[in-house]
C-alpha cells in the first residue's frame, strides 16, 4: 500500500464528517509536510517584523479564532473583517469571507501578504524559514487541511443518540431545520452551503465580500466557542445573532430573499441558542 | 401497477426476456437464479426459472419495502422498509427465508437505498438521505449496523451506486462539476483517500456498475426516449458503447454469465376526460400528449391547461417534471421548465399557478410559476421537508392553507403564519372555502373563520376537487372512481380536477407494462 495512502488513513476522521477528506493530487499529506505545517502556523518570523504568527488569529485555545470583532494584525492593525475559524477547511469549496482563493494552496500566503496581517512577501518568508514558497505553501495548507472538529453533541444525535440533545436543543434544531429557517444556508456537515449571501450584517456598507453575491456562510461548528459573530464581528453574543435573524435582517440593496421576520418567541430563540451551543465539537489536529 | 419484465439483450442481437410482473427496484442474484422486486409493498424474490414468487416480508397498515439489493453470494438481501413511524430503515433478510434483522434505524436519515454488499457480505453499500436534504454514501455494518459515512454531497443524490469486487471503490452519478442538470460518473475510494472523475466527457452519464472483474464501469447515457449502455476501464481508457437504444431503461445488475439486467419501463400515463355520468368511458383531453403526464390543472378562466410532464428516457429518481402550458382553445403548448428539483402536483388560485414540490436548494414547500416566464418563486419552502412538498392552497383573499405532517397551517397574507389546530391528509381551495379531508370526513369550512360550512361521510376518500355548485343540493358522491381499472389495463393515479364546467372530470390513467431485459457484456 502507497505509505502516502497510509497517511491519510491515519488520519482520525471524527463523527459527523466524511471519509473523503479532500487533498489535492498536487499536495499529498505526508507527517513531515503537516508537521513542518505547524511549526511555521505558530512560526512569527512570518510576519514583517516577527510579531505575528497564523495562530495570533488563529488561536487553538480559541477553537482557532481570536474573540476579537476585527483581525488584528501587526502593529495592532484591525482589518475589516473577523478571523474566521478554521477547522474543516478541507472540506471547504472556497475561502476568505469573500471566497477569493479557490483553495487552501492559494488561501494560506494571503494573510502573510496582507499589509493589514503580516505584512510580509511571501518569498522572503518562505527565505527566513529556509523553504522554498512552494513548499511553505504546501506545508502551511496540509497542516490547516488537518484541523478538523466533530463529534459534537449534535454528531452524535445524528447518529441515533437520542439523548444528545436535551428537549430544548432538539426543540432548537426543529427551529433552526424549520420556522428559523437556518437550514436554508447552514446546511450538510459543516452546516454551511459554502455560498454567499447577503444578510444585511455588518457596519461599514462599502464592504460588499464577494462582488454581487455577499458573504460566505460560515460553518457554525463551534460558533459557541468563537464570539463575535458576523464576517465583521458585529454582532457579540449567539443570542445577538438570533436576534438579528428574527428581525429579519437589516436592509440591503440585494438582501437574500430568505431573510424575512421570524416571529420567534423568547424561548424559542432561547431554544435556538442552545441548540448552536450543541454544535461544538471536539478540534484536533494533525496525525 | 405497472410491471416491468426482465429482458437480455445480446450484443448484436435482440434482447432475451427474463421476467415479466416484477418492480424493478430490486437486482438480480450473480447466480441468475433470482430476482428480488417488490410486489404489491411487500419484499418477493422472483425465481427466474418458474417465474414463480416468493414473499420475503408481510407488510400491514402503511409499511412497505421498496429498494433490494441481494448479496453476492446470494446468502442475503438487505432491503428498505418504510415502517410504520413513517420513515425507511434497512433491513436484512436471509434470501432463502428466516428471520429478518433490522440494520439501520434512524429518522434523521429516514431515507435508505441499499445498493451493494462488500465482497464478504459484512458490508452494505447504502445511500442515506438526511432530514436537512444531504445525501450521504454510507457503508452500513451487517453485524452492529455501524455506519461509515463516506462522502456527503448535496441534496441531490446519486441515482445509483456500485461497490467494486475489492471493495475499494464505489462508482456513482451526481450532477457534473460544471452543471445542474447533467450528471457524470465520479469514482470514490473507500478509504477516503481520493476521488475523480470518470467521464469528463460532454454528456449526461448515470447508472454506473462495475463489471464482474472491477476493471471497468458500465453506465448510460442517451438521448430524446432511449438509453445507450456505455463501458470505461477504470484505469485510464476511452469509452466504449456497448448498447444502443435500450429504451427507457434502469440497469439493475449482473447476472450469470456475464449478463447485464436492466429494466425497460413501456408503461405510460395520461390526461383524460370523465363524466361521472358514465364513469368508465373516458377521453383523451386534448390532442395526444408526448412523454407521461399526469396532474392537469385548469385556469379559473377556462382558457388554459397546466399539467405535469416526464419527457425523455431518464426518468427514474429525483428528476424533475417540467410543467406544460396548454391554451385550450387553440391547443398551442408551452414548456414552463420550472426550476425545481421534484413537483408532487399543482394548483391555479387566485394568484395564478402553484407547485408543490422541491426547489434546487433542497427545501420543500410551495412555489408560485409564472405562466409567462416559467419563474419560479417560493411562497413556502421549508429545509428538511418532505420532499414532495406540502398539499396547498390559497384562497381568494390570499392567504396560503398547507398540511405539514397533517396539520393544517394558515399564512395570511401579511405572512403571519400559525398551525389552526386542524388536522387532514388532503385539502382543496377554492375562492373562501376550503375542503379538508380527515379520516372518512370531508369538512367544508370558511377560509376567513375556519367555521364549519359543511362535513360528509366520504369512506376511502383520497382525493378532492372543487367543482360546479349544485343548487339545492348538499353534499353528494358525484362519482366513485375505481382504485382500479378503468378502462382496460388502465389505471387511475394522482389527484383529479374539474374541467371549467364544474362537472367534467380531469383524471390522470397509467397504462401498459414494464420489461426488464439483460444484456450479454463481453469482456
Amino acid at each position: 500500500m502507497n505509505w502516502l495512502l497510509l497517511l491519510t488513513l491515519a488520519i482520525e476522521i471524527p463523527l459527523g464528517l466524511d471519509r473523503f477528506l479532500p487533498v489535492p493530487v498536487g499536495n499529498p499529506l505526508t507527517a513531515e509536510k503537516v508537521a513542518k505545517g505547524r511549526q511555521l502556523f505558530f512560526d512569527k518570523r512570518l510576519s514583517r517584523d516577527g510579531t505575528v504568527a497564523c495562530a495570533s488569529c488563529h488561536d487553538p485555545a480559541r477553537a482557532f479564532s481570536d474573540g476579537h470583532a476585527r483581525a488584528l494584525g501587526m502593529g495592532g492593525q484591525r482589518g475589516p473583517r473577523r478571523t474566521p475559524r478554521i477547522a474543516n477547511r478541507a472540506w471547504g469549496r472556497s475561502f476568505f469571507w469573500d471566497g477569493r482563493a479557490a483553495t487552501l494552496e492559494q488561501q494560506v500566503l494571503g494573510p502573510i501578504a496582507n499589509p493589514l496581517e503580516m505584512d510580509l512577501d511571501p518569498a522572503e518568508a518562505a527565505r527566513r524559514v529556509g523553504l522554498s514558497l512552494e513548499e511553505m505553501r504546501a506545508a502551511l495548507a496540509s497542516y490547516v487541511r488537518t484541523i478538523r472538529s466533530g463529534d459534537s453533541a449534535y454528531d452524535r444525535y445524528l447518529a441515533g443518540d437520542a439523548a444528545a440533545l436535551d428537549a430544548g436543543q432538539k426543540q432548537g434544531l426543529d427551529l433552526f431545520r424549520g420556522k428559523a429557517g437556518c437550514a436554508n444556508c447552514h446546511v450538510g456537515p459543516n452546516l454551511t452551503d459554502e455560498d454567499f449571501h447577503y444578510t444585511g450584517a455588518g457596519e461599514d456598507a462599502r464592504d460588499a465580500g464577494r462582488a454581487g453575491r455577499g458573504f460566505k456562510t460560515p460553518s457554525l461548528r463551534d460558533a459557541a466557542r468563537t464570539p463575535p459573530y458576523m464576517h465583521d464581528g458585529s454582532l457579540a453574543t449567539l443570542e445577538a445573532v438570533v436576534d438579528f435573524y428574527n428581525d429579519g435582517g437589516k436592509s440591503h440593496p440585494r438582501l437574500d430573499a430568505e431573510m424575512q421576520p421570524l416571529g420567534l418567541s423568547l424561548g424559542e430563540k432561547r431554544n435556538l441558542v442552545r441548540f448552536l451551543q450543541s454544535l461544538n465539537g471536539r478540534i484536533r489536529d494533525g496525525f | 401497477m405497472a410491471e416491468w419484465i426482465v429482458w437480455m439483450a445480446l450484443l448484436g442481437l435482440e434482447p432475451h426476456k427474463l421476467a415479466t410482473g416484477v418492480v424493478s427496484l430490486g437486482a438480480p442474484t450473480r447466480d441468475g437464479r433470482y430476482l428480488t422486486h417488490v410486489r404489491e409493498g411487500d419484499l418477493a424474490v422472483r425465481d427466474l426459472a418458474s417465474g414463480t414468487d416468493r414473499l420475503l416480508t408481510r407488510r400491514a397498515g402503511r409499511e412497505f419495502a421498496y429498494f433490494s439489493v441481494p448479496s453476492g453470494r446470494g446468502q442475503w438481501v438487505a432491503y428498505a422498509w418504510f415502517n410504520e413511524q413513517g420513515f425507511y430503515e434497512l433491513r436484512l433478510a436471509p434470501l432463502a427465508g428466516g428471520p429478518h434483522r433490522v440494520l439501520f434505524r434512524n429518522a434523521e436519515a429516514g431515507f435508505v437505498q441499499p445498493c451493494a454488499f462488500t465482497a464478504d457480505e459484512r458490508k452494505v453499500l447504502t445511500l442515506l438521505f438526511r432530514r436537512d436534504n444531504t445525501s450521504q454514501i454510507a457503508l452500513v455494518g451487517v453485524e452492529d449496523g455501524q455506519v461509515e459515512t463516506l462522502r456527503s454531497l448535496a441534496w441531490v443524490y446519486p441515482k445509483r451506486m456500485d461497490l467494486s469486487p475489492d471493495g475499494r471503490f464505489v462508482v456513482y452519478d451526481s450532477f457534473r462539476p460544471d452543471s445542474k442538470t447533467e450528471r457524470a460518473i465520479y469514482v470514490l475510494a473507500t478509504d477516503g483517500s481520493s476521488e475523480r472523475l470518470l467521464t469528463p466527457e460532454p454528456g449526461s452519464w448515470l447508472f454506473p456498475f462495475f463489471s464482474p472483474d472491477g476493471r471497468s464501469v458500465l453506465y448510460a447515457g442517451g438521448e430524446a426516449d432511449s438509453l445507450d449502455l456505455w463501458r470505461k476501464p477504470l484505469e485510464g481508457g476511452g469509452s466504449a458503447r456497448v448498447a444502443q437504444s435500450l429504451g427507457r431503461a434502469l440497469p439493475l445488475g449482473w447476472s450469470s454469465g456475464g449478463r447485464f439486467v436492466f429494466g425497460r419501463r413501456k408503461a405510460a400515463s395520461d390526461l383524460f376526460t370523465l363524466d361521472p355520468a358514465e364513469p368508465r368511458r373516458v377521453k383523451l383531453l386534448g390532442k395526444s400528449f408526448a412523454g407521461m403526464n399526469r396532474g392537469a390543472v385548469f385556469s379559473p378562466d377556462g382558457k388554459w391547461m397546466a399539467y405535469l410532464s416526464r419527457r425523455g428516457a431518464e426518468n427514474y429518481g429525483q428528476e424533475s417534471r417540467t410543467v406544460l402550458l396548454r391554451d385550450l382553445a387553440g391547443g398551442l403548448e408551452r414548456d414552463l421548465a420550472p426550476r425545481l428539483a421534484y413537483i408532487d402536483r399543482l394548483s391555479w388560485g387566485p394568484g395564478g399557478l402553484l407547485a408543490s414540490g422541491s426547489d434546487g436548494r433542497g427545501r420543500a414547500g410551495v412555489f408560485a410559476i409564472d405562466t409567462q416566464s416559467g419563474r419560479v418563486s417560493a411562497l413556502l419552502a421549508e429545509p428538511g421537508g418532505p420532499y414532495r412538498g406540502f398539499r396547498a392552497g390559497v384562497d381568494e383573499r390570499g392567504a396560503l392553507f398547507w398540511l405539514k405532517e397533517g396539520k393544517l397551517w394558515r399564512r395570511d397574507s401579511a405572512g403571519q403564519a400559525e398551525e389552526t389546530g386542524l388536522r387532514g391528509s388532503a385539502l382543496a381551495v377554492r375562492g373562501g372555502q376550503l375542503a379538508l379531508l380527515a379520516g372518512s370526513e370531508v369538512t367544508i369550512l370558511d377560509t376567513a373563520k375556519l367555521e364549519l360550512v359543511a362535513r360528509q361521510h366520504c369512506e376511502g376518500c383520497t382525493e378532492m376537487a372543487w367543482g360546479k355548485t349544485l343548487l339545492g343540493a348538499g353534499p353528494k358522491t358525484l362519482v366513485r372512481l375505481p382504485g382500479g381499472a378503468i378502462e382496460g389495463p388502465a389505471w387511475r393515479e394522482g389527484p383529479v380536477e374539474f374541467l371549467a364546467d364544474g362537472v367534467t372530470l380531469a383524471v390522470t390513467l397509467s397504462m401498459g407494462q414494464e420489461e426488464i431485459w439483460a444484456l450479454e457484456v463481453k469482456p
